[in-house]
């Protein structure tokens, strides 16, 4: 029961509720000199963090590494495959800020001795959205697979709604298990992983994309559920791989005029106009990537094309790479574009072709029929036509397929070089 | 004495400025308060905030920007965009560049993106706020709002063109029906799964109108993100639901509320809304 106290009661109960504040406050402020000098040193971020997204289907982890040598800096991790932060920059109040300014995604996380805990959070078109993050020191056991998980499945996204294609490849690794996740038009990077409460979790985080797979062998199916950004899942099932073809082949994906020679007129980074019928071109083998700067497997696929136009130049190969980017504006897509040429010693010409929608890249190639993947790489004989149109590409994350690909890539540039006599 | 009188008279201050700061942490501390001010900060100050949309209609033909043009911008640089064989296009005095989808780019002080949608491609305009947003916010947290439920299967795969959040039409697909129950009452609302454009996410989410439609809540309803728990398990929590962006800026499209998912009871969660003046 409530009992009304005299005001006097009141002030004095007051007072004396307020004098360990006060007190604190002294303490405080006549120690304020001392403290300062005597506080302790901002732990050292300096190290490995074994970090994960805590999405509603359960973590999807990854690897950190931080540096303070020469500025903070750092990089994250699946398995091996790994890609620096824009920024890492420590913060007041003890966080630190790790941004991946690619995608205008960063994560902000409090720091302790042991642990950071925060969040990463990008901003789309429907406003921010934030996923859960946390990091303590070390690095994730590998877990190794069994064998009967390994190797290629041919899945089903959505079987039961409106079944999509997909290939998986898993293999093991000394980091524990590794794999893709292969579509009609290309793969999804490498993901990472191993073994948890009887069945497999692999995931890939580049900034932009928040991607985890969990799955168990159910007799002889995998089944389990695609995991993308915070909430969404998606149930797969997947068969063992016949060798039949599940997805449909890279160079069928898209079919091409091949009654005319192939055309394209784009500017280059210097705002020079550059077309097929060039003297660079006429009467060449020449090669065009249709690429952006912003596709991670185009990253993947840019050393074959540099390596193949070092092999081949001087038996008279050409390539053109047609850069379709982010924001339209010349200035910013020309500079992403000179830096991806400067990260893969590109010396071959970069167009800037357009933007990266969806409607874009199919109307600025008109003999194209198909959806555009990127990459695609085409293929021009000596007369200028096509002769070949490989959609997509297949990464390091594929392991074999991406050594056959490139064989099969110099085998065929060979044989258009051999058939022009050169 | 006089330090009585000093310590009692600056008392509220004194705590105010040890206190504020504390309080201001405690109620940013959990993840639910975060995602608000967040989303509270964007819709004040983002470029792109939807109450700073001064133009949105379908692109039909050219679209000519300025003084006195179909979308009249004050003082915006003349500037036309067309669908061309090279794909969008905007050009101005000082050339022609390529418009992306779904992203913004900027015309003067002014930021455009054209939406891309299956029947159409929708111009926004977006013009710097000059006027402080007053955000209704949301009504307080209510543990009871947070509801587990059951995602049961649809008896036939369906799918149908809807608008989302952004007002953007999008195809969605049938996920079920969620059963769970509020305050001892069965509640059994129609979910779709609805794709984020330029991605692999699709979320399984409810439009839905309660006793709320209408009063202190958006009329045509608010939707809400299901949180999956793992095998048919969903949570709606509707602590969490939002405006479509029509409700903050009446030129965006609004949603149709979807049959079968308007509940009786009052849900006093989620996003609140002040009707428009106009």
């Amino acid at each position: 029961m409530k009992t009304e106290r005299p005001r006097g009661a009141r002030r004095l109960a007051t007072l004396r509720s307020a004098l360990p504040l006060a007190v604190a406050l002294g303490t405080v402020l006549s120690r304020s000199d001392t403290a300062l000098a005597q506080a302790p040193a901002a732990p050292s971020l300096a190290g490995s963090w074994r970090a994960q997204l805590d999405l509603a289907g359960g973590p999807l982890r990854f690897s950190m590494e931080l540096r303070e040598e020469g500025g903070l800096s750092g990089i994250l991790c699946n398995g091996e495959a790994c890609q620096p932060y824009s920024r890492v920059e420590a913060l007041p109040g003890d966080s630190v800020l790790l941004e991946i300014g690619d995608y205008a995604a960063a994560i902000r996380a409090r720091v302790t001795r042991d642990s950071l805990v925060g969040s990463y959070r990008n901003v789309g078109n429907r406003g921010p959205r934030t996923i859960p993050f946390r990091a303590s020191r070390g690095s994730w056991p590998a877990a190794p697979p069994p064998e009967s998980i390994l190797g290629r499945w041919d899945a089903f996204f959505n079987p039961e709604g409106s079944p999509s294609p997909r290939v998986l490849e898993l293999r093991r690794t000394e980091r524990g298990l590794e794999g893709t996740i292969i579509s009609n038009t290309g793969d999804s990077g490498l993901f990472w992983g191993g073994m948890e409460n009887g069945g497999f979790v692999m995931s890939h985080f580049d900034g932009s994309f928040v991607y985890m797979l969990t799955g168990a062998l159910e007799g002889d199916t995998l089944k389990g559920i695609f995991h993308a950004g915070l909430t969404s899942q998606r149930p797969f099932v997947a068969v063992r791989s016949t060798g039949a073809p599940h997805l449909t082949p890279p160079d069928r994906l898209v079919e091409a005029d091949t009654t005319s020679a192939f055309e394209w007129a784009f500017p280059d980074l210097d705002g020079n106009l550059v077309t097929n019928s060039d003297e660079r071109f006429r009467g060449k083998v020449v090669i065009v990537e249709i690429f952006g700067t912003w596709c991670p497997t185009c990253h993947d696929s840019a050393p074959i094309m540099v390596d193949l136009y070092r092999r081949f130049r001087g038996r008279g190969l050409e390539v053109v790479g047609l850069a379709y980017e982010v924001t339209g504006d010349p200035a910013i897509d020309g500079a992403l574009v000179r830096r991806f040429a400067d990260k893969f010693g590109i010396d071959y010409p970069l167009l800037l072709a357009g933007v990266n929608d969806d409607e874009s890249p199919n109307a600025t190639q008109p003999q194209l029929d198909g959806p555009i993947a990127f990459p695609t790489t085409i293929f021009l004989d000596a007369t200028g036509k096509v002769r070949r149109v490989h959609a997509g590409f297949y990464g390091p994350a594929l392991g074999g397929m991406n050594e056959a690909l490139e064989r099969e890539l110099i085998e065929f540039t060979e044989q258009l070089l051999g058939e022009a006599g050169r | 004495m006089y330090r009585v009188t000093f310590r009692t008279r600056h008392l509220p201050a004194l705590c105010a400025t040890l206190i504020a700061p504390l309080a201001l942490r405690a109620q940013a501390s959990t993840p639910l308060d975060a995602e608000r001010a967040d989303f509270a900060q964007w819709l004040r100050t983002s470029a792109s905030s939807p109450y700073a949309a001064v133009f949105h209609q379908p692109l039909a033909g050219d679209l000519v920007f300025g003084p006195g043009a179909q979308a009249a911008l004050s003082g915006a640089p003349g500037a036309t965009l067309s669908r061309t064989r090279r794909g969008l296009e905007l050009r101005t005095d000082e050339g022609r560049r390529a418009v992306p989808r779904n992203r913004d780019i900027p015309l003067g002080a002014w930021r455009i993106r054209v939406s891309s949608s299956s029947r159409a491609d929708v111009v926004t305009v977006f013009a710097p706020m000059t006027t402080p947003v007053d955000h209704p916010g949301w009504f307080p947290y209510d543990a009871d709002l947070v509801i587990d439920g059951e995602l049961r299967r649809p008896e036939a795969p369906a799918q149908r063109p809807m608008l989302g959040l952004d007002g953007v039409e999008v195809t969605g697909t049938l996920a079920g029906t969620f059963v769970g129950r509020v305050s001892d009452a069965e509640v059994s609302l129609t979910a779709y799964r609805i794709p984020v454009p330029g991605s692999e996410e699709a979320e399984v989410t409810v439009f839905l109108r309660d006793g709320t439609s209408g009063h202190e809540t958006y009329p045509p309803g608010r939707f809400v993100v299901l949180r999956p728990l793992g095998g048919a398990r969903y949570r709606l929590d509707v602590n969490r639901a939002r405006n479509p962006f029509c409700a903050y800026n009446p030129l965006f499209p609004c949603p149709l509320p979807w049959p079968g998912n308007t509940l009786s009871a009052r849900l006093e969660g989620g996003e609140l809304y002040e009707a428009h003046e106009n």
